[in-house]
């Protein structure tokens, strides 16, 4: 770690210039994060490159309203400057809302990296053999894979979060992560296939795996598209596996349950708690305690100590994801949610690794069930609308459903639906639970990583949007 | 501002002389301001200092990129670059990064006013939108405004040595209107590079219209039929079409469903599109891009027949063809890759598509986007509305468009007289012929 002086007494002298009423509320989270990526395509350099980002963001909540500002240097002086400028813009939008965080949620304590090999001690050389091992692989499937590519990356990060209420949290987090994508082409048809592995783990990640193996397998997946059928279009019964799980219950429901947008009547989950929005087999949990996983970390941007959050529980919604503002209007115990992806962002309600728990069926009983429709397969992102509560997503490949089998393979198609009519229509749920939906998620410009995944599960009333 | 090109200068010079062959230095201070509505009240003021330093540093044909929110630490960068470069394999197909040009004047990039207006106006601008947008208990408003004030500099060991100072106002007002358990969202872009191309009200009146005509959404019977884009999923239809389809490094790499096929009729007749950086007070233009290569207008498209590939330097020079200058980098630490700027698609000969067309959708403010570089497009339609026999019967929910980039530019049958200026962007309403719609019927 950089040996950036007493931190904590620094910004607490900071905080203690200011006189402060009872409801208001000051807090200074220092950010330091390292990394570098790499990225090899069709067996050259595309980038390789470092970010070394160090700054400091600054809250004030008086007078009601919320002021933010940044700086990029740790002096007293700067952040004293920092401040007054947050303490100013607050009291400039103070207005009717009052917003407010809760008393009694103090957290002291110091979470260092848990990983066995750090990142930033592994030599570049290193780094790029793995990635190189890895494109190598997909490049030499076939000549119709047209690029061929593989990232690497890996990513430090440290906040010392100081608050007016007394929290004192300074903690650590690595996140790495190898994707390897394929983009294959015959003739005017192009495809595109991914897979990627990601952590909050350290290099050992990488020890563990078979970049050679993983490229292969993503190759031959690439060139098996284009003799696939074109995808069907209509509204259908569908089996998705846990990546496509994965990005629904993230995208269409979890975004949803995040309680910002409950609070300011932006989600189709407002007013739901202890109602039915699934069947019964269903059960959700987000969960950030779960050890090296990608969404996983012990204390959120806002220094609150972290716990596994039961969303729905046998069909039945049980609560939201809070940050301590968010908490303190609904009148519950924050959940350590707060998250901000550096320090030019404000920490808002996200979630961390969250999946559908494990049933009963099997895959091949899921597809009796379904009798006729369609397998959609490894995710290729989404987006929702948590107000109205439609989503949409894209599989990178599928299979018809025929006869309660898995059939023909299809190519690259994408679904949607509405997000309060999916978890009702659910006609199965596996028992092979995964978590295989590992990326960034957005949201206000603000990227963290999360993971997403749950077991298969079968669906009736799915859009799927191919031209068949 | 010139103490800027100085600082980086001194970037090149460390570059040089540990070895490096080719040393670009990019330097951004970047003063935001940033406002929130949630719930029809202001929440929250920003005051936010971003930027910091990039480097691109290559060592014959290996490249290192460096970066760091801390300008004072430029050396250590550039020599972090130059070890990344050393550990890199190399691309044969890099050539070179660009040499300096003659640049073009773009009026209206920079406006004092903006930059030096009050918070406190700034707040009154983007409260006086969302008053217009509640117009009643039904409403509700969530909003936010953006004053952005941008320094740059570019310079690299081949004589670029540019600096750029740019203001701009970015934003959206979005409504939800509720009718029981029925609700509905319209949004509406706040965007300008001067304060006096802002009319907040007005957009937020926009706003709450969209959303109470949006209200009472209906699953449609799936089936083919016409698509009718409007003015701004048009302009996001054949940004992102064309921006996929001719983008230069998509050709050079095989992976742009256009490419090779320059002087080709690859779209309707009717469609002439060019894409224009030098739009005066265009939120997209510029006089440099991000490799401060000179911008310049190009035709992309022209009876249908594709004229031009974007290009920055390094696909211009794999393919052997002239840098049209759209370099546009996503970060500091980022590579630049082609981009488009300000799309102008010329205007057509129709007067209004619903009332000439008998069954279809008409989309709203979305359009088609692509699915990485995949030729199918199957994209869910965030707003639209059911027509049969010429007129607009009901606004659509969970329902999807599937069709191929091919069938989206062929298929294009008639495109409007009128046309809306997007911020530098010129667009009409297009129609695209026998589409594959499903929905929950």
């Amino acid at each position: 770690m950089l040996n950036l002086g007493d931190l904590f007494g620094t910004a607490e002298k900071v905080i203690n210039r200011f006189s402060l009423k009872k409801e208001d509320f000051l807090d200074i989270r220092f950010f330091i994060g390292e990394g570098t990526t790499i990225t090899i395509r069709n067996a050259a350099s595309e980038q390789m490159s470092s970010e070394f980002d160090i700054g400091v963001g600054l809250r004030a909540l008086v007078n009601g309203a919320w002021g933010f500002s940044t700086c990029k240097g740790f002096s007293q002086s700067e952040l004293y400057k920092a401040m007054k400028a947050a303490i100013k813009v607050a009291k400039a939008v103070s207005g009717v809302e009052k917003n407010f965080v809760p008393e009694g949620y103090i957290f002291e304590g110091e979470e260092p990296l848990k990983i066995k090999v750090d990142p930033r001690e592994i030599a570049l050389e290193e780094k790029v053999k793995v990635a190189v091992e890895l494109e190598k692989n997909i490049a030499q499937e076939g000549s119709q894979v047209k690029v061929s590519s593989a990232t690497i990356s890996d990513m430090v990060q440290r906040e010392v979060i100081i608050n007016s209420l007394g929290t004192r949290v300074d903690v650590s987090n690595c996140y790495v992560r190898l994707s390897g994508g394929a983009t294959v082409r015959e003739g005017s048809l192009i495809q595109n296939v991914s897979e990627s592995v990601g952590t909050s783990r350290g290099w050992e990640t990488f020890m563990d795996l078979n970049p050679s193996e993983m490229g292969t397998k993503i190759g031959k997946r690439g060139i098996a598209l284009l003799s696939a059928l074109t995808p069907p279009g209509g509204n259908m019964k569908v089996v998705m596996d846990p990546s496509l799980v994965g990005v629904f219950i993230h995208e269409a429901f979890g975004h949803a349950c995040e309680a910002d947008s409950v609070l300011s009547n932006m989600s189709v989950l407002s007013g739901k708690l202890e109602k039915k929005v699934g069947v019964p087999s269903i059960n959700v949990i987000d969960d950030p305690t779960i050890p090296g996983l990608r969404g996983s970390y012990a204390y959120d941007s806002e220094g609150t100590k972290t716990n596994r959050r039961l969303i729905v529980d046998r069909g039945v919604f049980k609560g939201y994801l809070h940050s301590l503002e968010t908490a303190a209007k609904m009148g519950v115990p924050p959940n350590g949610a707060g998250r901000a992806a550096d320090f030019n962002f404000k920490p808002i309600p996200r979630m961390s690794n969250t999946f559908i728990d494990g049933g009963d069926m099997s895959l091949e009983e899921l597809c009796e069930e379904v009798k006729t429709g369609i397998f959609l397969a490894k995710s290729y992102g989404g987006y929702v609308n948590p107000a109205v509560g439609q989503f949409f997503f894209t599989a990178q490949e599928g299979h018809l459903i025929e006869n309660g089998k898995v059939g023909s393979l299809i190519q690259n198609v994408s679904m949607a639906g509405l997000t309060l009519e999916v978890l009702p229509n659910v006609i199965g749920v596996g028992k092979d639970l995964a978590m295989d939906f590992g990326g960034t998620c957005g949201k206000d410009s603000q990227w963290v990583p999360v993971i997403g995944g749950g077991p298969h599960i079968a669906v009736r009333d799915i859009i799927v949007g191919g031209y068949n | 501002m010139s103490s800027l090109i100085d600082y980086a200068k001194k970037g090149i010079a460390v570059g040089l002389s540990a070895g490096s062959s080719q040393v670009e230095v990019v330097i951004i201070n970047e003063r935001k301001t940033r406002l929130e509505v949630q719930n029809s009240e202001l929440r929250s003021g920003d005051i936010l200092e971003a930027g910091g330093a990039g480097v691109r540093v290559y060592i014959g044909q290996r490249v290192g990129l460096a970066s760091s929110t801390q300008l004072h630490e430029l050396e250590r960068i550039v020599l972090n670059a130059y070890h990344i470069a050393k550990a890199a394999p190399g691309d044969p197909y890099f050539k070179s990064l660009p040499m300096a040009d003659k640049y073009p004047k773009v009026q209206g990039l920079y406006e004092k006013e903006l930059a030096e207006t009050p918070f406190e106006n700034l707040v009154q601008v983007l409260m006086d939108g969302v008053e217009a947008a509640k117009l009643d208990s039904q409403y509700t408003v969530e909003g936010s405004l953006d004053r952005t004030i941008n320094e740059m500099a570019i310079v690299n060991s081949l004589g670029i040595e540019v600096e750029a100072r740019e203001s701009s106002i970015d934003g959206v007002i979005g409504t939800k209107y509720e009718v029981g358990s029925d609700t509905s969202m319209g949004h509406e872009p706040i965007m300008g590079r001067s304060l006096k191309e802002i009319d907040s009200k007005a957009i937020g009146s926009r706003a709450a219209e969209k959303a109470k005509a949006r209200i009472g959404a209906k699953k449609v019977k799936s089936g083919e039929m016409d698509v009718i884009l409007d003015h701004m999923s048009t302009l996001g239809s054949i940004s992102a079409l064309l921006g996929s389809g001719a983008n230069g490094l998509g050709a050079a790499l095989g992976t742009a469903f256009l490419g090779g096929k320059i002087g080709e009729k690859v779209a309707s007749e009717n469609l002439n599109v060019t894409d224009n950086p030098l739009v005066p007070s265009g939120i997209s233009s510029r006089t440099f891009d991000d490799e401060g290569f000179p911008s310049k207008k190009i035709k992309l498209l022209e009876k249908g027949v594709l004229k031009s590939y974007i290009t920055d330097s390094y696909s211009a020079g794999r393919l052997g063809v002239k840098n049209t200058g759209h370099a546009s980098r996503g970060s500091l630490t980022s590579k630049p890759r082609p981009s488009p700027s300000n799309i102008i698609v010329a205007s057509g000969d129709r007067k209004d598509l619903v009332s000439e067309t008998k069954k279809g959708i008409l989309i709203e403010d979305s359009g088609l986007h692509l699915q990485g570089s995949s030729t199918n497009i199957s994209n869910m339609v965030d707003f639209g509305f059911y027509i049969e026999k010429g007129e607009i019967k009901y606004p659509i929910k969970n329902t999807m468009v599937g069709l191929t980039v091919f069938d989206a530019l062929m298929n294009i049958d008639a495109i409007t007289k009128d046309v809306v200026n997007y911020w530098g962007s010129s667009i009409p309403s297009v129609r695209i012929m026998n589409t594959k719609v499903s929905s929950g019927q």
